[in-house]
């Protein structure tokens, strides 16, 4: 489908330059950290970021390039492809949206091919960097979430209530994203994704709800390995049940295959005169192990002028930490077990490699330098609590101890 | 006696300065056009709000409209959206990069000029646009006015 919206383009664009559209959008941003142990990133699909001492230009730049045609009054073709310095560089992993949308009247639209994925209130458009007050989305909600397209399709059907616009969306496909740490990452793929959305807006307010739900379609190669291990052990130790309590059962928990993670949000926004207020709550949730229960949220206030924004935001996250001591394993038995040890150490990372406990404080400005380019500067005071930092790049899995962070951020965001 | 004639002289002159001027601003308004032969007579301002900024690009039959824009540089662009919605250019841009980079709605089509805008509404039935009022002509029809 990618290759296929690519080829038509072009050979529409030679031919038709007056239905064509073509726009862009970019960021060249800085990030310094202040922290002992950890490296920022800006969500989970990043093995690499910003540590004490680095000053990096990479975390937060970004070029995306889109191409609009209008086949005609109800049909449009639709390709936009983003560079934020992924580790693999092809057509599909460039590709944010390549679709065909239908239109047949004001209220209705269809769209089919590779579309944004719309988890939560910024999904769509958090590589956008002009379009946001903030120089970045709030890590704590949007950076458990690295995915950034649906492959299928999605319906939308919009209406007027008086002064209210009220739109419903339906959406199902698949989705595929790096999920990483600092040793390394690998593809995740879902599977069976299905959302709805519903948005309420007036002149200077909006509420808007959604849900999707998404299962993971094969295991990830840490996952199978532990499971393998852990397995082979139960069946070839003589009495290793006594060693490690259920620990079959414990093995089949590490599995991410055939899971189904569900995510909710909420979200609210009130503009009045040179004020705004929003807000969002989300929750992802799963029937597996590793995915456990996450609840986050963040407020912010706004301030404009006519040139320049000001900005507080309060954002928190937090979810279960796994505690492997209480699978009471007798670990000094376990250590004469060749490989037992590792295998129990790599089970508590990997239980804990989605259990962020933290809370941001951001303070920012943003000047509106010509219409179409924003400089932003925003400081941000994180504390991690303890074992909860899994946004993070850390290079000892094991040890995440409790700290306050200081980062600031900087950018030029422009569009053309 | 020669003083008041001289007082009512002034008045009369001071009226007819503030009419003038009125008229004047008059001219300089921006108004929400059609072609003359679309169904629309008029709008609200909810309804125009929710043609420009993309969340409902049709008329209040229900037919889809065609919005035009005018290119950044203009003043009567900063103008409209100022009154329209009371936000900067900055910010009209920002928003509609939301809804423009996730493909979710086409922008306005964007034009060089006012002159561009009329010849074109003149002669589409779907268009909408905005233009000063002293621009109007007899192929076209004011929908809404805005006051700033």
């Amino acid at each position: 489908m990618i290759k296929v919206c690519l080829l038509t383009l072009l050979s529409l664009s030679l031919n038709a330059q007056e239905n064509l559209q073509i726009s862009g959008f970019g960021t060249i941003g800085t990030v310094a950290v202040d922290s002992e142990y950890y490296g920022y990133r800006n969500d989970l699909a990043r093995k690499d970021g910003t540590f004490d001492g680095d000053l990096n230009l990479t975390t937060s730049s970004i070029l995306g390039l889109q191409f609009d045609y209008m086949l005609n009054a109800e049909f449009d073709l639709v390709y936009q492809g983003v560079y934020r310095n992924q580790d693999d560089v092809s057509s599909d992993s460039l590709t944010t949206l390549a679709f065909l949308k239908y239109s047949p009247s004001a209220a209705w639209s269809f769209r089919f091919g590779r579309t944004a994925l719309d988890l939560f209130l910024l999904t769509e458009y958090r590589d956008v960097g002009f379009a946001s007050t903030w120089a970045h989305a709030p890590t704590e909600t949007y950076g458990l979430v690295p995915y950034r397209f649906l492959d299928g399709a999605d319906f939308t059907y919009t209406t007027r209530l008086n002064e209210l616009t009220i739109r419903s969306k339906f959406f199902g496909g698949e989705s595929e994203s790096a999920v990483g740490n600092y040793n390394g990452q690998e593809n995740v793929k879902l599977d069976n994704i299905y959302g709805v959305g519903f948005d309420v807006e007036s002149l200077n307010w909006s509420i808007k709800a959604k849900y999707t739900s998404a299962k993971v379609e094969e295991n990830i190669d840490a996952s199978t390995e532990l499971v393998k291990g852990l397995s082979f052990l139960a069946q070839a130790v003589p009495g290793f049940d006594f060693i490690w309590p259920d620990a079959f059962a414990f093995a089949q928990s590490l599995i991410l295959k055939n899971a189904r993670a569900e995510y909710f949000s909420l979200s609210g926004r009130y503009d009045l005169e040179d004020w705004s207020l929003l807000g969002e709550t989300s929750l992802i949730k799963s029937n597996s192990g590793i995915i456990p229960r996450v609840a986050s949220g963040y407020v912010s206030a706004v301030y404009r002028t006519n040139l320049h924004n000001f900005y507080l935001t309060y954002a928190n996250v937090n979810s279960d930490h796994f505690d492997i001591n209480a699978l009471h394993v007798d670990l000094n038995n376990l250590a004469m077990i060749p490989g037992g040890l590792e295998i129990y150490f790599a089970s508590d990372v990997l239980m804990n490699s989605f259990t962020p406990n933290q809370q941001t404080l951001s303070l920012g400005w943003r000047w509106n330098i010509t219409d179409n380019t924003a400089f932003n500067i925003q400081w941000d005071r994180t504390q991690i609590k303890q074992q909860g930092a899994s946004l993070w790049l850390n290079k000892n899995q094991l040890l995440q101890p409790a700290e306050t962070v200081y980062a600031i951020f900087s950018n030029l965001s422009f569009t053309f | 006696m020669n003083r008041l004639k001289r007082l009512l002289m002034l008045t009369i002159v001071a009226l007819w300065t503030q009419l003038s001027a009125a008229g004047q601003n008059d001219q300089n308004d921006i108004v929400v056009i059609v072609h003359k032969n679309n169904p629309t007579e008029q709008m609200s301002h909810s309804q125009v709000i929710d043609l420009f900024m993309g969340k409902y690009v049709a008329f209040p039959n229900g037919d889809k409209a065609r919005a035009l824009d005018l290119d950044d540089s203009s003043e009567v662009k900063k103008q409209f959206y100022q009154a329209l919605v009371k936000m900067s250019l900055a910010r009209v841009n920002a928003y509609w990069s939301r809804i423009k980079f996730t493909g979710r709605a086409r922008p306005p089509e964007m034009h060089d000029d006012e002159n561009s805008v009329l010849d074109f509404v003149s002669q589409s039935p779907d268009a909408i646009a905005y233009i000063p009022r002293s621009m109007l002509n007899n192929n076209v029809k004011i929908v809404y006015e805005l006051h700033e």
